[in-house]
């Protein structure tokens, strides 16, 4: 069937309702518009979180921890899967927790290309008594040198320095959250107690704040001091912090790490699983909502094309009577569906890239700080603009079947007789 | 063979809930190539479902109707559709012209729906018809540019576009003043005289019933009256 020529009708028919037409285009072109501003801000809370992780937090993390692939701990129920057989390790606690001789697993690493930076670390919970507050506080044990390539902590420090942290092996820096809490500034001191009773007198040296809170409740101290407060030796680390070349290759990265040592590793998308879905969900709901006004926009399209069926029945008659197929008067308005929609998409699509793009330049207030980007950050995904423009045509075009049906079911004959 | 066959045809009005009223009964005719049949009667006298039910608008309820051969009766809405496309033209009372086209745009529907012609060709063909029925100069005019004769015109060269194997007229004049009326006659008649262009018409019109070459009267949904001039001439 040739269609060519079904357009100069379809547009003469729209034209001549050119209110309510234009009123239709723009119904569709605001729900679109809305639909982009939405997921644009949606999709952008999730890239500037992810921007604001990936700069503070390590990219890869190698635990002591056996991955679940080599853990050899129940030897005899592996050895017999069909038989009940329980061997239980009642004697002294394994140090599972802990990574030996982590300067071999560290040149295991290495061997993985497309890593940049690797620190070592040790995760250690005491209790901290400063002036007034004791409370717990989680310590990471690092080299101040590796840990700030990956952690950036120099431009995160608020008061104090980072180099006097690296300069003062008794010095802790604190995440702002935590000094809040302990109700203490930099020069105070604090004694930190481990839970086998060791106890360190420490200065506090500087305070810093990523904006991530998880990493602002904390304090970091030299590797040195955590062993000692860990009892562990120098060649003993709770794991390894890894920052990759490409965040892309992340967990190809991490699968071959794992496959490697033997070791349990994680993503910096797998530690923070829970809030990318919550991010996830909520912008789904977000634009399960607009999407109603797309809907909503698809009546009026409906409605345009009723009131066109309805006042050119006369002239629709005419065309089944020279010649036009029943089919083709379906297309013909399943055409003019589509044109409205076409402009509505179009005309949302070019309003909600300008509405983006204004609302990228609102600077953040407060947190803004801590964030990689000053401003808003809008994402402006080109398939999100095509499928959106897609779900709105489709929409329209689901909208102009009825009346469609309606006129291509008029029987000439029928006109004819109503005015003759 | 004729043109136009028709055998015990006959048309009820079905409406829900009541008995089927007839329209037309058992009607038996035959119309021939190059006749100019003027279908008369009076009003609700079933001439225009006839003339509908010829033109492949309606089926008959009863009966055979044979269009070059073929039964309208049995054809699909589509067959029947592509008939009146491909050889059956038509004028109303009214000119029914698409508002928003031009004349040209107009006479070059019939064609495009044909699919048979590029838009290039059907204007060549719309252009040519047009000048035939003698609006060569108003060819980009829209309907309400122009008057009832011009618009007519415009409706038979639409008619004609295609080549029709025959032109139905349902009142064709019955909106025209008698200048109109007698140019738009002229103009069918010198269709005829000149091209053989079959033409049957639906009029009330007394005095262009008697200059057509046959006349057949519908009373009652029978035929009262059937009978050729005999001085008419047959191309």
């Amino acid at each position: 069937m040739r269609i060519g020529y079904l357009f100069p009708i379809a547009l003469r028919h729209l034209l001549g309702q050119r209110r309510q037409t234009s009123l239709t285009i723009g119904g569709v072109a605001v729900g679109v518009t809305v639909l982009l501003v939405i997921s644009g801000l949606m999709n952008g809370l999730l890239v500037s979180f992810t921007e604001t992780i990936v700069d503070a937090a390590p990219h890869v993390v190698m635990t002591g921890e056996k991955s679940q692939a080599e853990d050899t701990s129940n030897l005899a129920a592996k050895a017999w899967p069909q038989a009940l057989v329980g061997l239980t390790n009642r004697g002294e606690p394994t140090e599972r927790g802990f990574m030996r001789a982590y300067a071999e697993r560290e040149r295991q690493a290495r061997e993985i290309p497309g890593l940049d930076t690797v620190s070592p670390f040790v995760n250690s919970q005491v209790i901290a008594a400063g002036g007034a507050e004791t409370k717990p506080l989680l310590l990471s044990g690092v080299l101040p040198d590796r840990e700030e390539r990956i952690v950036k902590l120099t431009r995160r420090v608020k008061d104090g320095s980072f180099e006097a942290f690296r300069a003062n092996p008794l010095g802790i820096l604190l995440g702002t959250a935590a000094a809040k809490d302990l109700d203490v500034s930099v020069g105070d001191r604090l004694r930190l107690i481990s839970p086998s009773g060791r106890v360190i007198a420490m200065r506090v040296v500087g305070t810093y704040s990523t904006g991530v809170k998880a990493l602002d409740e904390k304090g970091y101290v030299h590797l040195r001091q955590a062993q000692i407060l860990e009892e562990l030796d120098s060649g003993s680390v709770s794991g390894l912090s890894f920052t990759v070349q490409d965040l892309g290759a992340v967990d190809a990265i991490a699968a071959a790490m794992s496959a490697r040592t033997g070791l349990k590793v994680s993503t910096w998308r797998e530690t923070n699983a829970n809030i990318i879905s919550l991010f996830k969900t909520i912008g789904t709901i977000a634009r399960l909502l607009v999407v109603f006004t797309i809907v909503v926009a698809g009546f009026g399209v409906a409605n345009v094309l009723i009131t066109v069926v309805l006042g050119k029945s006369r002239d629709i008659s005419l065309l089944r009577t020279i010649g036009f197929t029943r089919a083709r008067i379906l297309v013909l308005f399943l055409i003019e569906g589509g044109l409205i929609g076409l402009v509505g998409a179009l005309g949302g699509a070019a309003l909600g890239f300008v509405v983006t793009s204004l609302l990228s330049l609102v600077p953040v207030a407060g947190e803004s700080e801590y964030a990689v980007r000053k401003t808003l950050t809008m994402d402006q995904d080109p398939q999100t603009y095509l499928m959106t423009a897609v779900f709105a045509l489709v929409i329209c075009l689901i909208a102009s079947v009825g009346p469609a049906r309606r006129a291509s079911r008029l029987r000439p004959i029928d006109v004819l007789r109503g005015e003759s | 063979m004729s043109l136009i066959s028709v055998r015990q045809m006959s048309k009820d009005l079905l409406l829900p809930g009541a008995p089927p009223a007839p329209i037309l009964r058992d009607l038996t005719f035959e119309i021939e190539k190059g006749e100019f049949v003027a279908i008369t009667g009076p009003s609700g006298s079933g001439k225009s479902t006839l003339l509908y039910l010829l033109g492949g608008l309606d089926h008959p309820t009863r009966g055979e109707l044979l269009f070059d051969g073929e039964d309208l009766s049995r054809m699909s809405d589509d067959e029947l559709t592509h008939k009146r496309n491909r050889q059956i033209g038509f004028v109303y009372q009214f000119h029914y012209l698409l508002p928003e086209f031009s004349a040209l745009e107009n006479v070059m529907m019939p064609l495009l729906a044909s699919e048979a012609m590029s838009r290039k060709e059907a204007a060549a063909r719309a252009e040519e018809v047009l000048t035939a029925v003698g609006l060569a100069d108003r060819l980009g005019h829209l309907p309400k540019q122009l008057s009832g004769g011009q618009q007519q015109r415009v409706s038979i060269a639409r008619a004609l576009a295609n080549h029709p194997s025959v032109l139905f007229g349902d009142e064709p004049t019955g909106n025209l003043d008698t200048v109109n009326t007698q140019a738009i006659y002229e103009l069918l008649r010198e269709l005829n005289r000149t091209t053989g262009q079959t033409i049957v018409i639906v009029t009330h019109d007394e005095a262009i019933a008697e200059k057509a070459d046959r006349q057949i009267q519908v009373v009652d949904g029978v035929i009262a009256f059937d009978q050729r001039r005999t001085e008419a001439k047959h191309c």
